[in-house]
């Protein structure tokens, strides 16, 4: 039951509560971004958090000390150190992933994820967008990403809600609908 | 079989099936499995799912959405958990777990979602009820009021059940609890009571031969099994009672009866430990949760005798209990027996004492029963238990002295055989009438010189005697027309007794 995504969490939530209580939420912030961007880029820093670090809970603590020195704040590196210690550095993404999503609560931020069957115009996002807006309000961070597996349509979500108006979630939906026995009211159909 | 398919009809129920569930544009609130195992999944999103509102995934696997908490929820699989992967989407139907209900359900054995599983096709119903309804508030009910004879001669005598009562079958493992609640069934036939046999935790080998014992006597054209067998999920094992209840309150608010068996709700309370432990829910007394009380309470609650002007239905509830070493104040007993309205005690020293239906009338108790029951019976069986008591003193003092007077004998006699009189085989039930005259016979110590090795023939005779003989047949009409044992009853009865008994007297 306790996988990667519940220690995740359960991190992302420390490490949030943290920020807040050093009135610290904006660089802690900053710091996070910053090392996914890390992550991202450099194929050795993924191996070396995703690699068992030898010697003692401090000795790993002290390694990760010497990799990030003084890049970040004081609350991040004790963050760092921490899952060091406990050989959870290779969770950095996912935890990463879990903190934007609760800036993006505390902030009232949507977060608007749009996938395109195909490369879409400036006006197709603008008109999402849009839409996000009026429902949502103005704040919201977008990402955009293309998809052929939609085979056609756009797919997007807002938070928890999502639109689906691809060929493939039309297909998927009547492969599921044609499957179930015909019949009036089954309650899981 | 030749089956003649057409195209034609085919395209067009195809065609039906696809407008029904073809929508261009899907909108729907998800969550993504953060983490899935033993039947339950951790989801992150669902932020404004309800509670135990039915969620399900992309592939149709359904789930109950139970534990809301600040950042995920937790849901409990009701289908193959096996499909369930983590990343996987659950959305939102907007909608707590309903079942279908009403005529087309008789005669069928469903799951806890009101599937078919008896491979005779679907369930036909359009209706549809949600399966945790409200129980009726104080002023939709009446006092129990009508008899629901069980055909059990011990239980209609001794604690009477009531339409509309909450009576608890309670007893160890193999004491004969289900074999009661089968024979009431059994004694429903043409009644009107739909009759609804809720199987928790049950072996299917039990339940096929249920359901075959059922079908052979006729009462599946009454009845409907609901099936949460042992291999099933905890969380459909859970569901089942509720199921159950909310396909009898459909007949219940409708003016008719209806009869729901809970098998056993020892199991339930097991299947919702296990799903809150998973669910991590603080474990209090025997590791069960805070909320174990009102798991049982709500269900039994909505058991009720409606009033006039309600339609006057009713729904009786016989929730069964399972004990260890007889222990009835471990913590589901206690707490079920304090909610019900009395408790039918079976015992399995008296079981293998070949005492059967191993009742124990010391503690078996109706609180409400009285008041419904047949008028006859009551007059007739008012010194049964105080005769059986006396019986269950002496017969421990005689174990300690051989030498006893003329009375005491004599009581140990009418108690020996009032026992027996109590002694009943499995799934026959016997109609209001004969009870009453064979009851009569014991009371009126009829049946005191015969002895022990022909009582049994004795009260067959006199079983028989009440259909064939010629005052027994009068005494048949006059109680069907008026069920009160006053002075040309008695002297109908005492004649039927007389010949039917004589000839199995000492001497």
């Amino acid at each position: 039951m306790i996988n990667d995504g519940v220690y995740a969490r359960a991190y992302s939530r420390a490490l949030y509560g943290a920020a807040e209580a050093c009135h610290d939420e904006a660089s802690v912030t900053q710091d996070v971004l910053a090392l996914e961007r890390q992550w991202n880029g450099s194929p050795e820093l993924r191996q070396f958090c995703r690699s068992h670090l030898p010697g003692s809970p401090r000795d790993r603590a002290r390694s990760v000390e010497k990799l990030w020195g003084e890049t970040f704040t004081p609350t991040m590196m004790f963050f760092l150190a921490m899952l060091a210690q406990r050989d959870h550095l290779g969770l950095v993404p996912l935890i990463a992933q879990q903190y934007q999503k609760q800036d993006d609560r505390a902030q009232g931020r949507s977060d608007v994820r749009m996938s395109f069957a195909c490369e879409p115009g400036a006006e197709e996002i603008g008109k999402i967008r849009q839409l996000v807006a009026d429902a949502h309000g103005p704040v919201m961070k977008v990402s955009v990403r293309v998809d052929p597996a939609l085979i056609a349509g756009v797919r997007f979500s807002v938070n928890d809600k999502r639109v689906d108006a691809s060929l493939a979630g039309r297909l998927a939906r009547l492969r599921v609908g044609l499957s179930k026995p015909m019949q009036p009211g089954m309650a899981a159909s | 079989m030749n089956i003649q398919l057409k195209p034609d009809e085919i395209s067009a129920l195809l065609r039906r099936q696809m407008q029904l569930v073809d929508r261009p544009v899907d909108v729907a609130e998800v969550g993504t499995v953060l983490s899935v195992g033993d039947g339950i999944a951790r989801v992150d999103g669902l932020s404004k799912v309800m509670y135990n509102e039915l969620v399900e995934t992309e592939g149709g696997v359904a789930g109950l959405a139970l534990n809301l908490e600040e950042d995920s929820v937790g849901i409990a699989i009701l289908d193959d958990v096996t499909l369930i992967r983590e990343g996987d989407l659950f959305r939102r139907t907007g909608r707590v777990v309903s079942v279908p209900v009403g005529k087309a359900l008789t005669g069928r054995v469903v799951d806890a979602l009101g599937r078919p599983l008896d491979g005779k096709g679907p369930v036909l119903s359009d209706e549809l009820l949600p399966v945790e309804g409200f129980a009726p508030s104080i002023i939709e009910r009446k006092n129990v009021c009508e008899p629901l004879q069980t055909g059990i001669l011990a239980i209609d005598a001794l604690t009477p059940i009531g339409r509309g009562q909450r009576e608890l079958i309670i007893g160890d493992r193999k004491t004969g609890k289900t074999t009661l609640a089968i024979d009431t069934i059994l004694n429903q036939a043409g009644t009107g009571v739909q009759c609804f046999y809720v199987a928790v935790g049950q072996k299917l080998s039990t339940v096929s031969a249920l359901h075959k014992l059922l079908s052979e006597r006729g009462a599946m054209a009454y009845t409907t099994i609901v099936l949460a067998n042992a291999s099933e999920p905890a969380p459909l094992q859970y569901l089942a009672p509720y199921t159950g209840c909310a396909m009898a309150e459909y007949w219940r608010d409708r003016g008719g009866h209806a009869l729901v068996i809970y098998d056993d709700l020892t199991k339930h309370a097991q299947a919702y430990r296990q799903m809150s432990l998973l669910l991590r829910r603080p474990p209090g007394r025997e590791a069960f949760p805070g909320d174990i009380f009102y798991l049982h309470s709500r269900l039994l609650e909505r058991a009720a005798k409606l009033s006039d002007e309600k339609g006057g239905g009713s729904l009786t509830a016989l929730p069964i209990v399972e004990t260890q070493a007889n222990d009835i104040s471990a913590y589901i007993p206690t707490n079920v027996i304090s909610i019900t309205d009395g408790q039918i005690f079976l015992e399995a020293g008296l079981f293998h004492e070949g005492q059967r239906p191993a009742i124990n009338p010391g503690v078996s108790v109706s609180r409400v029963g009285g008041d419904a029951q047949v008028k006859a019976m009551k007059q007739t069986a008012g010194p049964l238990r105080v005769l059986l008591a006396q019986y269950r003193e002496l017969e421990a003092f005689m174990r300690f002295s051989s030498d006893l007077d003329a009375g005491t004998l004599e009581q140990l006699a009418v108690g020996r055989s009032l026992m027996h009189v109590l002694r009943q085989a499995p799934n026959q039930p016997v109609a209001v009438h004969k009870q009453v005259a064979v009851l009569f016979a014991g009371t009126q110590k009829a049946l005191v010189k015969i002895p022990d090795s022909r009582l049994h023939e004795a009260v067959t005779a006199l079983y028989d005697a009440v259909d064939t003989h010629e005052n027994g047949q009068a005494y048949t009409a006059r109680f069907a027309s008026s069920p009160v044992m006053d002075d040309e009853l008695k002297r109908l009865l005492m004649r039927v007794i007389e010949d039917a008994v004589k000839p199995y007297r000492k001497g």
